[in-house]
């Protein structure tokens, strides 16, 4: 019987994090999740539920957000990840993460990594947007303190401030 | 620092912003320490059952296993987790051990083990053998009174704790009413669902004493539940609090730490356990309730006779049922003073899993009752609901049930406000021109009290320093849990406003207990009212002192200088003056020390804040499907310290009483008492989708006991929300439904069983 995850198979995963080539080595059961945060400390993104109904460890994988609690890491392999800690450029922060400060879009904050990657795959897939895209892009991503409608608002003011090519 | 601050009334985002957009805010479980062994539990799969055998010598033995408990090796220290002031111990029934050797829920802890990680420690559970013996369980409160029903706790008769007040001559007054109205109501049961599940840690160090990282509302009383728990002195028992995802009290209590801390004794080892969100489900929820209202009303609206009875089920443990039995007692009695009032409650066992406290604390639940009822006897007499309200209700001025007179109140204002915004009175009259087919359309509207804290009948207390420090800056040494509700922020405004410096030139420390005075932790809506008065008067003695030594130093008397715009100047000569930084050294040189406020802030008064919520709703009554499309949410919270964050609070409190009204709800099996879905997709939290237009109106007061006239906010925008949806079904259908949550299910039973008296 193996016990414990010392003695467990582990295999050489490459993929691309935040923009950096990284080589990690995982176990065939891991999970992307777990080799983010353990493997890699990237602490950003959150577990919520372990089984991808609170959307708290959204992360892009290949651009597309998925729930990295359901996505084997091996199946990273190669691919192009993107956290919260990959967010802004430069140094800078993105208008959506601007836009949450100034709103107050996030309380507790648990879900707001989450939150914020859902809304920038929308904001890279879609130049405008309505209330209804939002609806649609956030409908994996549970937030139990605002209500949404400040997350609302800081989303069409990010898109907004694109729109007339601020930032 | 430099403006000329008032930084008091700002939209000042809050200050751990940056920190939460980017990632790098450190929650309990990224904290985690890598060598850290994983501990979990055994939990009953019998609502009710006598462990008559267990052997844990297989699990023992398991590779990587360092301790297995169970009932037969864990401390016998009877507690409640609940406990939070000195006088709990005789309030609260101390019904719960650790580990039990009788099995009260589904989900009762059995056994504990700690391993190298979390394969093993669920692998050594797996090879517990425990033999129940099972014993007839009950889970409805009208069950549990029967004389002949299974015993929760012995020598009990299954009631954990009975309420019996009577003002006035209650009965003489109800015999004297033209009218009366005797109803009874129903609530559910929700869970909190914070998206961070109960985690925590503890570290114990060489010298004998013990760290507890913990997500918990209440790090001082969590400290000393441990220390009293498992026997060990205080000063052992050092807690921690990171930032936190979530409360709305589910971590209003002892969680997860005696466990964690006990397994940390026992193996010298660093122990890591938290929730999955099953387990987050069973922990604790909203207590169910029956209430039965009997109310004497006279031909114009004036209420003359009051009489509840509550009925709450606090299930296998009662935690703080009987303080949430309390509450509800105070919240009903303080909206509509009457002075022939009777109330009893009665807190009951069952073999559900323990109730416990939620956003709101028993109040949510008589309001639903009273708000209804007071929309039935509005129909009744042929008043509108407004003014049904604005004549009976609470003013400034009146005696609170809880033994103080209310100094502010913007109630009739929350409702003038908010019924004028909705359009209520042109709507409510004719709810027919606004629906067609099978879409009915109306409206209804509800208010509430609330409290800042549970003074005076507990003996709140919040204690705050403030350090001026080498570079000009302050620290704020405050116990208070900021837990996402804006609580560091407002500290740190308040602290500002005072001292005359912007919000930047004040660091708020983090919880550490070795580090932080005193406060009893995140509860009851009294942060901004008992820690921000705490904050206050700190700041104000720091700012004493500071005038004190700059009159010194500048050879002019005390009274010449003043504070402001991050300086401390003689009044008549503005250039004449320090800067905060020039401050702290000249301070160092001639005292030798920092430059140190503090206060200890025990409130006698409270201040209620109030709230009047108004609901537009369509059913569809071919499938009884309810949607709320517009809500509004008037609130009084005194001075409003931050609109950003009480906004923040409003909206999302309304978010949660949306909720709680339509969707959210704990299905137990009706056989087993298990929780039948204990998950994100089965119980239904509303989505973005499911938001109504959601419209906050802040109705500002003055209360003359708060920092700068400021009450507590956080609790009350939940509470309205449900009767006024209530209320708004029956304006649009024309039927009345006591029994939340108004499912689709629900809806289209009471439009049926109308549809069927008709006929």
């Amino acid at each position: 019987m193996t016990i414990g995850r010392s003695a467990a198979v582990r295999l050489s995963l490459e993929f691309l994090v935040n923009g950096e080539h990284v080589r990690v080595e995982v176990e065939p059961r891991e999970r992307l999740l777990e080799v983010l945060r353990r493997s890699l400390g990237l602490l950003g993104t959150k577990e919520g539920c372990g089984y991808g109904e609170c959307g708290a460890c959204t992360v892009l994988l290949d651009r597309l957000p998925v729930a990295s609690c359901l996505v084997l890491a091996v199946m990273a392999r190669g691919r192009e990840v993107t956290t919260i800690e990959g967010l802004g450029r430069d140094g800078h922060p993105s208008l959506l993460q601007q836009a949450f400060v100034e709103f107050g879009a996030l309380q507790c904050g648990f879900c707001t990594p989450g939150i914020l990657i859902s809304l920038e795959a929308l904001m890279a897939e879609q130049q405008e947007f309505s209330r209804a895209d939002l609806h649609r892009a956030l409908a994996g991503n549970i937030c139990r303190c605002t209500g949404y409608r400040k997350i609302e608002e800081a989303a069409l003011a990010a898109l907004e401030t694109r729109s007339h090519g601020y930032g | 620092m430099g403006t000329d601050s008032h930084v008091v009334g700002r939209r000042v985002p809050r200050l751990e912003s940056w920190d939460k957009v980017t990632g790098r805010a450190r929650y309990t479980a990224d904290l985690r320490p890598a060598d850290a062994l994983f501990a979990t539990c055994l939990r009953s799969p019998y609502a009710h059952a006598r462990v008559a055998y267990i052997d844990s010598s297989a699990a023992e033995q398991l590779p990587g296993v360092y301790a297995v408990v169970t009932h037969a090796n864990a401390p016998e220290k009877r507690f409640n987790r609940a406990n939070k002031w000195p006088g709990d111990l005789d309030f609260l029934p101390q019904d719960e051990t650790l580990l039990t050797s009788v099995a009260r829920h589904v989900g009762d802890r059995i056994a504990v083990v700690a391993a190298v990680d979390e394969d093993a420690a669920r692998e050594a559970l797996s090879l517990i053998r425990v033999e129940f013996e099972v014993l007839p369980a009950v889970f409805h409160v009208s069950d549990a009174t029967q004389p002949e029903a299974p015993t929760v706790h012995e020598g009990t008769g299954n009631v954990a704790a009975r309420v019996s007040i009577e003002t006035g001559d209650f009965a003489k007054a109800l015999a004297s009413a033209d009218l009366i109205f005797e109803q009874r109501y129903t609530t559910h049961a929700a869970n909190q669902c914070p998206i961070e599940p109960h985690v925590c840690f503890t570290v114990p160090d060489d010298h004998g004493r013990i760290t507890i990282f913990s997500s918990t509302q209440l790090p001082f009383t969590v400290q000393r539940a441990v220390a009293n728990v498992l026997g060990i002195a205080l000063d052992r028992v050092r807690l921690v609090k990171p930032e936190i995802g979530g409360g709305f009290g589910s971590k209003d209590e002892l969680g997860l730490e005696a466990l964690c801390t006990l397994l940390a004794l026992r193996t010298g080892r660093a122990v890591y356990m938290e929730y999955t969100r099953e387990e987050e489900f069973y922990h604790s929820h909203r207590h169910p309730a029956t209430i039965f209202l009997t109310t004497g009303v006279r031909r114009d609206g004036t209420i003359v006779a009051r009489g509840a009875k509550v009925l709450e089920n606090t299930g296998a443990y009662a935690s703080m049922g009987p303080k949430v039995l309390k509450a509800g007692f105070y919240h009903w009695a303080g909206l509509y003073p009457c002075a022939d009032m009777r109330f009893e409650g009665l807190c009951v066992y069952t073999n559900l899993p323990p109730s416990g406290a939620f956003r709101g604390y028993g109040n949510p639940q008589v309001t639903f009752a009273m708000e209804s009822q007071m929309d039935e006897i509005a129909a009744a007499i042929g008043i509108d609901p407004v003014e049904l309200r604005l004549k009976n209700a609470v003013r400034r001025g009146d005696r609170h049930p809880l033994g103080f007179t209310v100094e502010s109140c913007g109630l009739e204002n929350c409702l003038k406000q908010g019924a004028e915004w909705i359009g209520f009175a042109e709507k409510r009259e004719n709810p027919s021109a606004i629906s067609e087919g099978d879409v009915q359309r109306g409206v209804g509207c509800a208010c509430a009290i609330h409290v800042s804290g549970a003074q005076p009948s507990a003996p709140e207390v919040s204690s705050a320093v403030l350090r001026l420090e080498e570079d000009g800056t302050f620290t704020l040494l405050s116990g208070t849990a900021e837990i996402g509700t804006g609580t560091t922020t407002v500290l740190a405004q308040i602290a500002a406003e005072v001292l005359g410096i912007d919000v930047e030139g004040v660091h708020v420390v983090p919880v550490d207990t070795d580090q932080v005075p005193y406060d009893p932790g995140a509860y009851g809506s009294r942060t901004t009212f008992i820690a921000g008065g705490a904050a206050k008067l700190a700041a104000e003695d720091a700012r004493h002192r500071l005038l004190d030594f700059v009159a010194r130093e500048l050879d002019v008397p005390p009274q010449a200088v003043v504070c402001g715009r991050g300086r401390v100047y003689v009044a008549s000569e503005p250039d004449r003056g320090l800067t905060f930084p020039e401050i702290a050294r000249a301070f160092a040189r001639s005292d030798g020390t920092h430059l140190v406020g503090e206060a200890t802030y025990s409130p006698k008064q409270n201040a209620p804040p109030f709230a009047a919520a108004f609901a537009e709703v369509t059913v569809d009554v071919g499938t009884g499907i309810i949607r709320v499309d517009r809500l509004v949410l008037a609130q009084d919270a005194g001075v409003v310290i931050n609109p950003l964050m009480l906004e923040g609070q409003m909206e999302g409190g309304a978010y949660q009483g949306l909720g709680y009204a339509i969707s959210e709800e704990l299905v137990f099996d009706p056989d087993t008492g298990r929780i039948l879905n204990p998950d994100l997709m089965d119980y239904r939290l509303p989505t973005p989708a499911d938001m109504p237009e959601l419209h906050t109106i802040i109705v500002e007061t003055s209360d003359p006991s708060g920092p700068f006239g400021a009450k507590g906010a956080g609790e009350i925008p939940l509470v309205p929300i449900a009767p006024a949806v209530a209320n708004a079904v029956f304006n649009a259908t024309g039927v009345r439904i006591r029994d939340l949550p108004l499912t689709p299910e629900r809806v289209l039973r009471a439009l049926r069983e109308r549809s069927a008296a008709e006929q």
